[in-house]
């Protein structure tokens, strides 16, 4: 009762807002329109009619494409920023950002890659102010979660030596951060939503180990807490066959996900990723009918941030030369 | 006369029965207006031409409000709580004219809440369809039946008090 409420005067008018917006989401007929079109200059045309028009007028090459999604996300953000009556939910979608820059940074540093063009600016931090105090190794003035993150990940790189450590002390601290900002919210949905999320990456991670014959003490690591699986069903399936895995999920809405995703002795991880992405906007739907809250509003950023990656896989695709069959197989089904 | 029940005697029930019908039709008008128009404020920030299907579905919940505002005023008016005569009645038609007006504050109060819970819904799906107001207005308007059937009981239980 205090729910129905608190949430139309909380919730009302912003949700007001994003229920106009989502009829002007792309939707499974122009995505398939898009990809079905002749080349990225028809691709373009049928652009002009959506709010993706603008962003696109200039672009030609791949570069350009990411550029014109990252902006478009950026001015997304703003707009949700301005609406949304809980900022902290935004700091959910925003702080992946950050880790993921943290990651590329840290690893720039000690001599992995190049950071140029793969860090985002769409996160919570200035990524130019990061990287110079990841840099100089001045984590003071980093706030947390993430300067407690980097602290750990860079003990565990100068202990090891293993760059892979910087990823899994990050994720792990992302979906820690993640995980609380969801708790906070005291929404079941929202919760049940980054439970599940976990429970997908700690499956991936364990079919990425099984492919790499890694040890089952590296996944009891890596792994993930506060999933709806316990860790403990994976370590224990960790040498069995798949079946076994399989067995520990059968009251789990995973479990054909992973059945299907079996290739032979191994697990097809692209496969399984479309899967996961496709179970995510199902667990998604439900929100479509939840008239005031904070669900639609969650389900908006997710749907509009999936819509950006179908339309990324399209349009880059189509650029790369592509086939429409391929395309249209890795594009994940979409909330509206 | 100087009878009374929990420290109230007749007028000073007839008094509370006036006002509670009032204010707790008033409070629940209050919310669901305020659920429905704040979401309709979203969708208009966005689209100002929906403003027309919207008004209907804010002004819905409005009518309990003016529902208790009716039953209150009917009370002032039949047993003379303006003049001096108001000061003539017993306990017993005291008790029985607030328990008259209780279908009112209880269905009002409600009804007008859940109420704001259906527009605010209409709301939405105006927002996604325009031409649907009208279905979202007869949806509304369905939970709207049990205020007028509480005014309804509430303004014969007073017309029975008044007789005595």
């Amino acid at each position: 009762m205090l729910k129905a409420l608190r949430d139309p005067l909380k919730y009302g008018f912003a949700v007001g807002r994003i229920r106009v917006r989502e009829t002007k989401m792309l939707g499974a007929n122009r995505l398939d329109r898009l990809i079905g079109a002749g080349d990225f200059y028809d691709q373009k045309r049928i652009l002009v009619e959506t709010d993706y028009g603008n962003f696109f007028q200039e672009a030609a090459t791949p570069e350009d494409v990411e550029q014109a999604l990252n902006d478009y996300l950026a001015v997304l953000y703003e707009f949700l920023e301005e609406i949304y009556p809980e900022k902290k939910i935004l700091s959910y979608f925003r702080s992946r950002y950050d880790f993921h820059n943290l990651k590329v940074f840290l690893k720039a540093k000690y001599g992995e890659k190049s950071t140029e063009r793969i860090w985002s600016k769409l996160g919570m931090l200035d990524a130019e102010v990061a990287k110079e105090r990841v840099d100089e190794g001045n984590l003071d003035e980093i706030e947390e979660p993430y300067a407690s993150a980097l602290l750990e990940a860079m003990e565990k790189f100068e202990e090891d030596k293993d760059s892979q450590q910087i990823d899994v002390v990050l994720d792990r601290a992302l979906h820690l951060y993640l995980y609380e900002v969801a708790k906070r919210q005291k929404n079941k949905f929202f919760l049940g939503y980054v439970k599940s999320l976990i429970d997908l990456a700690n499956l991936k991670l364990f079919m990425r180990a099984r492919n790499l014959n890694k040890e089952a003490r590296f996944v009891e690591d890596a792994l993930l807490d506060h999933g709806f699986i316990p860790k403990g069903d994976f370590i224990s399936a960790y040498y069995d066959a798949p079946e076994v895995l399989i067995g520990k999920l059968k009251e789990t809405p995973y479990a054909k996900i992973v059945q299907d995703s079996v290739a032979g002795q191994e697990f097809d991880l692209d496969f399984f990723d479309r899967k996961a992405d496709d179970f995510l906007v199902s667990f998604l739907k439900p929100a479509k009918y939840i008239a005031v809250g904070l669900e639609p509003l969650i389900s908006y950023i997710i749907a509009k941030e999936n819509e950006v990656k179908a339309l990324r896989i399209i349009l880059i695709g189509r650029l790369s030369g592509v086939s429409a069959q391929t395309i249209k197989e890795r594009v994940c089904a979409q909330y509206v | 006369m100087n009878e009374t029940l929990l420290l109230l005697n007749g007028y000073q029930w007839a008094v509370l029965a006036a006002s509670l019908s009032v204010i707790f039709g008033g409070i629940g008008s209050c919310i669901g207006i305020a659920s429905a128009a704040k979401m309709s404020a979203g969708v208009l920030a966005e689209d100002p031409d929906k403003f027309g299907g919207l008004l209907v579905l804010c002004i819905l919940p409005g009518t309990q409000g003016i529902y208790g505002f009716i039953t209150g005023l009917l009370v002032v008016v039949f047993f003379g709580l303006l003049g001096g005569d108001g000061k003539s009645i017993v306990l017993a038609q005291g008790v029985r004219i607030f328990l008259g007006c209780m279908p009112v504050m209880i269905m009002c109060l409600v009804s007008a809440i859940f109420q704001g819970a259906v527009s605010t819904a209409g709301v939405g799906m105006v927002a996604k369809r325009g031409e649907a107001a009208g279905q979202g207005m007869i949806l509304s308007a369905l939970v709207e039946t049990y205020a007028v059937l509480s005014l309804v009981v509430s303004l014969f239980l007073i017309m029975a008090a008044q007789a005595g």
